[in-house]
């Protein structure tokens, strides 16, 4: 615990968003998964962008040089494309949701969980949006 | 400015944010375009004719480009009000003539003016106006139920209890259809009634402080799409057809009011398009029972016209109203008995796609083991044979309620046909001729009235045709009686008479063999045709006349008239319709359709020659082979080997030929003009044709004159049909009140309601009236008609197709098809053929015989599709055996096309969505003749099109996209969308404002992103410089 403190001594509010962002994201990703796996309606694009915006904010935890203040916006632009695949990917869900009429335009039974982890790809967003505001160091 | 990193980074975070929003918006709006534009109504193109502000050339002369035009003439806000008051009294002539009256103990009805009504049911205040699918709602304010009509009638009505009703929280509504008015919606189930709780003993002071007068008790039942009527109604054990608990304490109370003086009359009212049971009427101690269909929005009126006398009950019912809803043998395999393969899991797995969000839908399988034996064509030659003691007829296997035999006054409460009136007619066949030039009987009758009051008279006339050796070694079933032809007088005085005569096309005697001549044959020996007051009447007629015992009289359910019947015979000729008229011979296409054929011996069909070995008791079941499971999968065309490459096939595209859509109006389909038309086309436009966004907004061609398509989509009047100026009725109208910004198209009555009328003159005027608001809605398609069967009791969707039986639905179609079209409004009928079910229709294996479905299905949609000659249908979903609708070139190219004459667009059912299975195999379908993918809503079709020629290089596929945009500006070209076009015409596409916004939100967030991150990096460097500098410093 001494070590971790040690560790995140020097870090300022950028970075805690930042690792905020990560965490909601990883959550959103595992959801992701089984759900996609469980409903049958997996989209490699939804995923990959989530995973890739996640991977970022974990490396972002480690690595502060140069190219340091780019990986915020790389991780803005990933989950932003991550949502956006996922409401693209909800179209048929959130129809059936409203029409009814069975599973003729699309499964309402899955819009709960689509609404549980685009959420989670919004909270991210919006994190990694303020943290690109923020400092991540002290110094 | 360079010192501020943090501010570039979030502001560049939240434009690249933005920008990718943007990119989803912009994705999404081309892919929804034309649904965008339909909800905001934005029009996507315009046309500029010689002579308007904005032509750019004053010199071109200006002509008249008004090809259809309007009965009401200019448009103008009074001539509106005409149209849409026009379309209030046809729905009030529709239920006048529609409504039949089913029971009159002692004359119950009329009722005198000076009774005091009390209503009962919640349908009473709330009505099944139309069924539960895509149809037009009455307009606010215009929305007439039974009271308020009674009361403008002038009756006095107890509005405590009216009020009580309408204050009750009780709806039929059972999910959230926001599209839909959700009081019309039922899931498929009987419901929406108030518990016997309801009627508290102050309720019961409304009427009992009066003391007598009337109770008046409606019963509703509302299908859905999707949802067929439960044959096991929520686990009660009865179906959905019969008595409801509720209904059951309530006619009880009634009775029991009635007992104590309370009420001197039980009058009840069915409301629903299906055939309710109603053999418990004298039970409960009702003294009438009306049949009053889904009323429409002024229905009520017309009702109360036929309650009050002011008008005589004139309609007929157009299905058997049978005792127990589930002796019906269609009812054994279909709705909600509708079985699974045996293997259902391992079919279901090889027929869905990835993405297909319709999990579980292709599982099911359906062996139509009726054949022939429809409604009435059950019940009455079953009959017949009880009354000669032929094919075991007697015997109880499908008796109703486990009974020891069969026996009709136990099976069937109201035949086919019948209806009562407040006066009596005498209906003598004159005689009967046969016209050699035009294929037809010509039977004359003298209709008289012979009672007290004025009254119409409906004749009907049937047919019996040899049922004999050859048609029992060959498995050619014969219904002992079917319609053929009808009419309907004038409204006749007492006394008076007409003499009418009735066309019967020689057409609908024949019967299709599918076993030894593979074709429409006339059978050897004796055919009767009759008049008659109902199928029933009829048939006893048909049995006087070929003679009976005294012990087969005895036998007989009501009297017969040997005069009424004439009779001919015919030699066994299985040439006359071997060839259509379109020079096509008509034979077998369907035998992969039978279950047998792929698994011999799996299902029996009931024949006539057997009742009790042939009835179905149970669900039929298979395993499905692999060979099945390959042809359910679909997916199975192939780039044939000697194929060209696309382009090869494409190099002569786009070639200037001088012609625009409305120069092709009058060019026949064969012509090769045509090719010429097309041919200016590139591939790319002519793809744009293929996707439907319930309409098309993409497909406008400037250069080639084609303007954007709009369309509405209802059978009880298409929705989507805004007209142009509001509408208000005058002070003390029974039509409705109040001002209607949006005045559109009329809630019209329920199909059988129509169809009951049996007034050839009402169905044209249904069809004008409908032609006409599409033209004053700058409609130019209209998903309608209605073409399907009453299958069973249990049809979801029966409130809109026609009948139980499939000559009727051939008969009533064509008026009103045709009176459609003649206002530039194309009928793209909806769902040839056999869209009989909504239990699992997607995707659903019908099997059925060929005879069984010639006769049957095929034919309810024949009369639109051949007879009227309308240039649009949309498919059914349900399979042709194996294959869907959509696949089957069988069905939309032999029998359609070739056999039928039908020319033009042929549309599928909604295929909505990003599908990959099954129901998405987009290629498959073009070829075999479907043209247009409905509401995929984009580019959906489009893509897997160019996705397939991308990988195949099949130039040979480029035929089948040729085909469908001819059939789609073949189509148009005979509609109103060449209004106001003339050859001088441009059309300029327009581009609607959200595209131009989505596309600058694009394009800025892209510039600020940008700019964002060129400034992030310009500080960065600066930063980094300024600490180089300070690290210089301090060394």
């Amino acid at each position: 615990m001494k070590m971790t403190t040690g560790k995140l001594s020097g870090k300022a509010g950028g970075y805690y968003l930042n690792l905020a962002a990560s965490v909601v994201s990883l959550a959103a990703l595992v959801i992701y998964l089984i759900f996609g796996i469980v409903s049958g309606t997996f989209a490699v694009s939804v995923f990959a962008s989530l995973l890739g915006g996640t991977v970022l904010g974990i490396i972002l935890l480690f690595y502060d040089g140069f190219v340091g203040d780019y990986i915020p916006l790389g991780m803005v632009l990933l989950y932003s494309m991550s949502l956006a695949f996922m409401i693209e990917d909800s179209i048929n869900d959130i129809t059936a949701m409203f029409v009814g009429m069975g599973n003729l335009f699309g499964n309402a039974a899955n819009v709960p969980v689509r609404v549980v982890v685009a959420v989670g790809m919004l909270i991210s967003i919006i994190l990694s949006v303020i943290g690109s505001f923020k400092k991540r160091t002290k110094k | 400015m360079y010192k501020k990193k943090r501010l570039w980074m979030g502001l560049s975070s939240i434009c690249i944010f933005l920008l990718v929003l943007s990119f989803v918006g912009d994705a999404l709006g081309r892919q929804y375009e034309g649904a965008i534009n339909n909800f905001l109504g934005i029009a996507t193109s315009r046309v500029l004719n010689p002579g308007d502000p904005d032509y750019p050339d004053d010199s071109v002369e200006v002509t008249d480009t008004e090809y259809f035009k309007s009965d009401y003439g200019e448009r103008t806000e009074e001539n509106q009000k005409k149209l849409v008051e026009d379309s209030f009294e046809q729905i009030i002539a529709e239920e006048r003539e529609g409504a039949a009256l089913l029971y009159n103990k002692d004359n119950a009805l009329p009722l005198s003016k000076d009774e005091r009504i009390s209503f009962f049911g919640h349908a009473s205040v709330d009505p099944v106006v139309r069924g539960s699918s895509a149809g037009q709602d009455p307009m606010e304010g215009y929305r007439i139920n039974f009271p308020t009509a009674m009361k403008a009638a002038g009756f006095e009505v107890n509005e405590e209890l009216t009020a009580a009703l309408e204050d009750s929280p009780i709806t039929r509504g059972k999910d959230d259809f926001w599209w839909m008015d959700s009081s019309i919606t039922t899931h498929g189930i009987a419901d929406g009634e108030e518990d016997i709780s309801f009627y508290t003993d102050d309720l019961k002071k409304s009427w009992r402080d009066y003391q007598g007068g009337t109770a008046i008790m409606t019963i509703a039942r509302c299908g859905q799409e999707e949802y067929d009527m439960q044959v096991d109604n929520l686990g009660t054990g009865r179906s959905a057809m019969a008595l409801i608990d509720e209904e059951i304490d309530l006619l009880n109370m009634l009775k029991e009011e009635k007992a104590a003086g309370y009420f001197d009359k039980i009058i009840v009212l069915v409301n629903t398009g299906s055939p309710l049971e109603v053999g418990w009427l004298d039970e409960y101690d009702v003294d009438a029972c009306m049949y009053v269909g889904p009323i429409g929005a002024q229905g009520a009126h017309g009702v109360v016209q036929l309650l009050s006398g002011e008008a005589n009950p004139s309609g007929h019912l157009v299905d058997t109203f049978a005792v127990d809803s589930l002796s019906s043998p269609a009812v054994v395999n279909a709705n909600g008995n509708t079985p699974e393969y045996l293997n259902g899991d391992e079919v279901e797995a090889a027929v869905m796609g990835k993405t297909d969000p319709r999990e579980g839908t292709g599982k099911y399988m359906s062996f139509q083991a009726e054949g022939i034996y429809v409604g009435y064509k059950y019940y009455e030659t079953r009959y017949e044979d009880t009354v000669y003691e032929q094919g075991g007829a007697s015997d109880p296997v499908g008796a109703s309620g486990g009974a020891s035999q069969w026996n009709y006054a136990d099976e069937v409460s109201y035949p086919f046909g019948y209806g009562l009136s407040y006066t009596t007619f005498d209906q003598s066949l004159d005689k009967v001729e046969w016209n050699a030039d035009e294929d037809k009987y010509e039977v004359t009758v003298t209709v008289t009235n012979t009672g007290d009051v004025a009254g119409k008279s409906v004749v009907q006339v049937y047919a019996q045709t040899p049922y004999g050796d050859y048609e029992k070694e060959n498995k050619v079933e014969k219904s002992a009686i079917q319609i053929v032809g009808f009419d309907k007088t004038d409204l006749l005085d007492p006394g008076e008479s007409q003499t009418l005569t009735i066309d019967v096309d020689r057409y609908f005697l024949a019967s299709y063999d599918y076993v030894n001549a593979k074709g429409y044959i006339l059978s050897e020996g004796d055919y009767y045709l009759a008049i008659g007051d109902n199928a029933h009447d009829a048939l006893n007629n048909v049995i006087m006349a070929k003679g009976v015992s005294p012990e087969e009289e005895a036998r007989m359910t009501g009297p017969g008239n040997a005069d009424k019947v004439y009779r001919f015979q015919n030699e066994l000729d299985t040439e006359t319709y071997r060839v259509s008229e379109t020079g096509t011979e008509v034979t077998n296409q369907f035998e992969d359709c039978d279950l047998n054929y792929w698994i011999e011996g799996a299902g029996t069909y009931l024949s006539r020659s057997d009742w009790s070995g042939t009835y179905p008791v149970e669900p039929t079941r298979v395993e499905a082979t692999p060979e099945m499971i390959e042809i359910l999968a679909g997916h199975m065309h192939t780039k044939p080997d000697e194929a060209s490459t696309v382009a090869e096939a494409t190099e002569e595209l786009g070639t200037d030929a001088g012609l625009k859509l409305v120069d092709m109006k009058d060019v026949p389909y064969a012509d090769e003009t045509w090719d010429a038309f097309i041919g200016q086309m590139t591939l790319d436009e002519m793809l744009l044709m293929l996707d439907d966004s319930q309409g098309n907004s993409a497909a406008v061609i400037e250069r080639l004159g084609i303007p954007a398509m709009s369309l509405g989509d209802g059978v009880n009047g298409p929705n989507g049909c805004t007209l142009p100026f509001p509408y208000t009725a005058d002070e003390g109208s029974i039509y409705g009140s109040g001002t209607v910004e949006n005045a559109r198209m009329a809630c019209f009555a329920g199909k059988p309601i129509l169809t009951g009328t049996f007034n050839r003159d009402l169905y044209k005027e249904r069809g004008r009236l409908i032609g006409e608001m599409g033209l004053w809605a700058d409609k130019q398609e209209f998903w309608t008609l209605g073409t399907n069967l009453h299958r069973t009791p249990f049809g979801g969707r029966n409130f809109e197709y026609c009948s139980e039986d499939a000559n009727m639905c051939y008969m009533v179609l064509i008026p009103e098809a045709k009176e459609i079209e003649k206002r530039g409004v194309i009928v793209c009928a909806k769902h040839p053929a056999g869209n009989d079910q909504e239990t699992a229709r997607i995707g659903v294996s019908v099997f059925f015989n060929e005879q069984a479905w010639r006769e049957g299905s095929l034919r309810a949609s024949e009369g639109a599709l051949r007879e009227a000659g309308i240039h649009a249908f949309m498919q059914s979903y349900e399979r042709l055996g194996l294959r869907s609708t959509m696949n089957s070139s069988a069905f939309n190219q032999t029998v359609v096309q070739d056999e039928w004459g039908f020319r033009g667009n042929i549309i599928t059912d909604c295929t909505n969505g990003k599908l990959d299975g099954y129901q998405g195999d987009y290629i498959d379908q073009l070829a075999a003749g479907t043209d247009r993918f409905c509401m995929t809503n984009g580019t959906v079709a489009m893509d897997a099109v160019k996705k397939y020629l991308d990988e195949t290089d099949d130039g040979d596929f480029v035929q089948y996209i040729k085909r469908a945009a001819k059939n789609y500006c073949y189509e148009f070209s005979r509609s109103n969308m060449i209004n106001g076009l003339s050859g001088d015409a441009i059309v300029e596409t327009i581009v609607p404002w959200w595209e131009t916004a989505v596309r600058t939100m694009l394009i800025g967030f892209a510039v600020l992103s940008a700019a964002g991150i060129v400034l992030l990096t310009a500080s960065k460097v600066k930063e980094r410089k300024e600490e180089q500098k300070h690290e210089d410093d301090h060394r």
